[in-house]
This record gives C-alpha cells, sequence and structure tokens, in this order.
C-alpha cells in the first residue's frame, strides 16, 4: 500500500485477490484505520533496521541475550 | 467462608501440609462461592465434579505423607484457550464453542504434577482479542469492584474470579497487556514471564511473537509460586528456553534497598488519568522510602514500538484466523472480525519491517534495562471503563478504550521483557489503579523481588471487593 494511501479499490482487489468476501460499505469503514496503520509502518523504515533481520526467531534471541 | 477464599496460596498451603486445612473443605468453600458470584461471569464452564475428585486426591495423598509442593490442593482455574484434556476449551469464540481438546496444554500438565485442583475455565475476551471481556457469545464478566464496569482483558474472567474468591489463582495468556489489565483493573496481581519461560503448548494462538502465559494471584508471593510450577523448558514448544528455573520464592527475601528502579517518562506520564496520576506518584514515594534509587528513563521509540507491535499481531493473528474469516465470518463478534480483517490487508513486507524493528528495539530494551533492577509505570492510565464504553477521556481528549489500556502494557510484549502488575491503591469511584514493573530478560526473581517489597510496604493486596448482587444479568451488553 505505501507510499501513498489506500483506496476502497485498491482494498477490494486485494480482497478478491485473497478469496475474502467483504461488503464495500465495511471496506470503507476500515479504509482509515489501515490508511493510518500503513502510514505508521512507513515511518519505521527510517528506523535504522536495514542491516536487522527480522526477529521472530525468538529461541536464538533469548538465549543469545540471556548470555 | 469469605475469609478461606481470600487468603493467599501460601497460606493455604501451610495448612494444607499439616492437615489443618482440608483441600475437600477448601475447593467446597471456593465452588460455593463461585455459585454465588455466578453474576460476575467469570466462568464459562466450572468443572465441579473433577474439581471434588481431585481434592479428594490431593486429601488423602497428603495423608499418606506424599505432599507436591505448594500447590497441591490448591483450586485453580484458567483462561478458556488453554486446553484441557476432555474438558471444552471454547476461546470465548460460537466458533469453537464445542471443542473438546484430546490432550492437556503443557502448563495444565505442570499444574497437575504439583497436584493443583482444576475447578473449570475462565471468560476471556473473544479469541483474546481486546481487553474488555464484553463476549458478545457468552455476555460480559463484570470487574467486582464495580459491576457495571469491564474487568480488563483478554484474561478477564481469571482476574474477576481471583479479586472475587473464586479460587487464589488463575492462569491467563498476555499478547498486548492481557495479564495485567485485568490484573490492575480488578486489584490483583498478574505476571507475564520472559518470552519462552513458560510453555505455549496446547494454548490457542493470537499472536506467536508476542503470545505469554502466566499467573493472576493475589499476593506477588503467590505469582513466584506459580511461575515456579509453570515454567522451564518444553522439548514439544520451540519458543521455550533452555535456560535453569531459579528459586523465585527465595528470591523474594532478596533486599532490594540500594537498587536503581527507572522510572518510564516521556509518553508515559502524559497521558494519565488524575487519579492515576496520584496513586502512582504515592507509589514512587513509597518505592523511595523502601532505599530503591528512582530515576527517570525513557523507554526505545514507544510510537514505533506500538506501530510495530500492531503490525505483528494483526498479521499474525489474521493468519491463524484467515480460514474462519473467510468461511464463518459471522460467527465472530464484530470488534474480533474488524480486526481480524484489518490483519489480512498487511502485507508481507510490512510484516517483516515491524519484525526488524523489534529486532532494533530488543537491543535498545536490554541496554535500558541493564542498570535497573527494574521500571516502573502505571499498567493504565485509567481505571475500569463501563462496560460498553467505547471511547474514553484522556489527557483531556477522547481515545478509544482499547488504544487507552493497552497503550503503557503492548510494548513491553514486543520486547519479550518480563513484567508484573501489583494493586496500587484505588482511583475514581473507587475502582482499583495498577502498578507495573518491568524487568530485565530472564531476571523474573529480581522484578518479584522489586514487586514483593513494593507490596507489603502497602495495603492495597489486603482490600476485598463486596459481594457482587445476586441478581446480575449475564446477558449481552452492545
Amino acid at each position: 500500500m505505501a507510499p501513498g494511501m489506500a483506496t476502497v479499490e485498491d482494498l477490494e482487489r486485494i480482497a478478491a485477490l485473497t478469496g475474502i468476501r467483504i461488503a464495500r460499505s465495511e471496506l470503507e469503514r476500515l479504509l482509515p484505520f489501515l490508511n493510518a496503520l500503513y502510514a505508521d509502518l512507513e515511518r519505521l523504515g527510517a528506523l535504522p533496521i536495514a542491516g536487522l533481520e527480522p526477529a521472530f526467531t525468538p529461541r536464538r534471541w533469548e538465549e543469545s541475550r540471556a548470555r | 467462608m469469605t475469609d478461606l477464599v481470600y487468603r493467599s496460596v501460601a497460606e493455604l498451603s501451610g495448612e494444607i501440609r499439616t492437615g489443618a486445612l482440608s483441600p475437600v473443605t477448601l475447593v467446597e468453600t471456593v465452588l460455593a462461592r463461585v455459585e454465588r458470584c455466578r453474576g460476575l461471569n467469570a466462568f464459562i464452564t466450572v468443572t465441579a465434579d473433577a474439581a471434588r475428585a481431585q481434592a479428594r486426591d490431593a486429601e488423602r495423598e497428603i495423608a499418606r505423607g506424599q505432599y507436591r509442593g505448594p500447590l497441591h490442593g490448591i483450586p485453580v482455574s484458567l483462561k478458556d484457550l488453554i486446553d484441557t484434556r476432555g474438558v471444552r476449551c471454547t476461546c470465548g469464540s460460537r466458533i469453537l464453542a464445542d471443542r473438546v481438546p484430546s490432550a492437556d496444554a503443557a502448563v495444565v500438565e505442570r499444574l497437575r504434577d504439583a497436584g493443583a485442583v482444576l475447578l473449570g475455565k475462565n471468560a476471556l475476551h473473544e479469541f483474546a482479542f481486546g481487553i474488555t471481556t464484553n463476549n458478545p457469545h457468552f455476555g460480559p464478566t463484570r470487574n467486582p469492584w464495580g459491576v457495571d464496569r469491564i474487568p480488563g482483558g483478554s484474561s478477564g474472567g481469571s482476574g474477576a474470579a481471583v479479586a472475587a474468591g473464586l479460587g487464589p489463582v488463575s492462569l491467563g495468556t498476555d499478547t498486548g497487556g492481557s495479564i495485567r489489565i485485568p490484573a490492575a483493573l480488578c486489584g490483583v496481581v498478574g505476571l507475564k514471564p520472559t518470552f519462552g519461560r513458560v510453555s505455549r503448548r496446547g494454548v490457542f494462538p493470537l499472536s506467536w511473537t508476542l503470545d505469554h502465559v502466566g499467573p493472576l494471584t493475589r499476593t506477588v508471593e503467590d505469582a513466584a509460586l506459580v511461575l515456579q510450577a509453570i515454567a522451564g523448558p518444553d522439548p514439544r514448544d520451540p519458543s521455550t528456553l533452555g535456560q535453569s528455573v531459579p528459586d523465585f520464592r527465595a528470591g523474594l527475601r532478596t533486599s532490594v534497598a540500594g537498587a536503581r528502579v527507572g522510572v518510564l517518562a516521556d509518553e508515559y506520564h502524559q497521558e494519565m488519568a488524575d487519579d492515576v496520576r496520584s496513586q502512582f506518584r504515592a507509589a514512587l514515594e513509597i518505592l523511595s522510602g523502601l532505599g530503591l534509587r528512582l530515576e527517570d528513563v525513557r523507554f526505545p521509540r514507544p510510537a514505533e514500538a506500538r506501530a510495530a507491535a500492531q503490525a505483528v499481531i494483526l498479521a499474525e493473528a489474521s493468519s491463524v484466523h484467515e480460514g474462519w474469516v473467510r468461511e464463518r465470518p459471522g460467527d465472530y463478534g464484530p470488534d474480533t472480525l474488524d480486526l481480524l480483517r484489518q490483519g489480512l490487508f498487511l502485507t508481507a513486507t510490512q510484516y517483516l519491517r515491524a519484525q526488524k524493528v523489534r529486532a532494533l528495539l530488543l537491543g535498545e530494551a536490554d541496554g535500558l534495562l541493564r542498570p535497573y533492577a527494574a521500571l516502573v509505570a502505571p499498567t493504565t492510565p485509567v481505571v475500569a471503563s463501563a462496560i460498553g464504553q467505547k471511547m474514553v477521556a484522556l489527557a483531556g481528549r477522547e481515545v478509544e478504550v482499547r488504544g487507552a489500556m493497552t497503550r503503557l502494557v503492548r510494548l513491553i510484549n514486543f520486547v519479550g521483557l518480563p513484567a508484573i502488575s501489583v494493586p496500587c491503591g484505588f482511583g475514581a469511584d473507587g475502582l482499583p489503579v495498577g502498578l507495573q514493573f518491568i524487568g530485565r530478560a530472564l531476571d523474573e526473581a529480581t522484578l518479584l523481588a522489586v514487586a514483593h517489597a513494593y507490596e507489603q510496604a502497602t495495603p492495597w493486596h489486603t482490600r476485598r471487593p463486596p459481594d457482587p448482587p445476586e441478581n446480575l444479568s449475564r446477558g449481552r451488553v452492545d
């Protein structure tokens, strides 16, 4: 979605691609929440994370921090 | 009766061990209390007959000299997303309303091994995805301190049960504050251990990155006793750690005088209701009086942590529920469905960016904690809101109840640190306020010692809510 704002039409296309049945009125209601989240996540790109691996290997990171 | 149901595990176990108190008497007394307080809607399922049988077994074993330890004969309840063999586990949902697990969760195995008596399954926010426990399928759970108020959530039934004397212990789960929020709003203790300290095998997931299992109790010592029983590696849960488990109860006697405690400043202070602020300041004075050295500190990038945590929980929960969201959307409550649908519109790169931010914050949070025995902050910036209330006033503006309640707790899940909420007095309308201590990774012992020192210097954990009216509605509240 980012950068830029998503539209209801964008959400409709994603819903169709992923097989989710959802009324347009529901998408219109979700849109501001999603656009706020997309904007927040876009800003995260400014943090110094380029060289980092995602931290979804909890066992490894937890044991390393305990050493 | 009231006195017995409000005794701590530490007190009860001493009497059970010597034979001065029968586990059968204790369980019968607690079951009668559960029945008396049905209007609180703290339980989805009560396993009275099984509890009586387990209590009789405990009594026989103890009489034979086979005392297993401080949980032997103690009534314990479980949030109803923790699997129990042969007992339905609904996750507070219509979708799993009739599900009966074929095996116990790892924590249930450990409680049974410790001789605990399983009372039943506590109410929760649907699939643990919310903080009100205003459940559209099973009705709202009520706060014992104000029956028109939420108990918090998602482990709201656990908080209400422990506060009302429906057993001294409940196990809950905490993905974005779901142990600590109900503990704070119900005036009890809630402990979220370090990520990986307690097995999650057999616990229905909300977010693999953020889920933790831990106890709600009425004292810090009891939390230590329960953690002792459930902590440790589980070869069948790859997220558990290989670390040895220290003697948490013995650690409570460690002196904390002279230790450094970081007081979370910045955003933590800026948005807090006046009644919570007043209790928080009083708590800081007590901590100073205990000889702790308080210093203002700043949690790294709290706004970014909240945003990244939101992306992770939405994406992972939506992954868990993807099939049902497609096939059975009408079987979800509206708030849960809204959140699950939002997660379906996140991209893989957005999710991975959030996980990279987590990698960054893990290091920064560890660095922040290193010189401190603990950090301290309020658990929630407001007291319990009314059942059905959507917005709450905070710092001069209206914010969503969910956002307000998770504001000071969710980012701790994101970095996997242990944290505990303890009672910290009472605010508006006589409703409890919670104080949150945050510890170093895998150092629950020090965290518990600091929390215990504070608790023992205050009277709040000895206060009891009034008995609830007997004619409370258990019907849905929108």
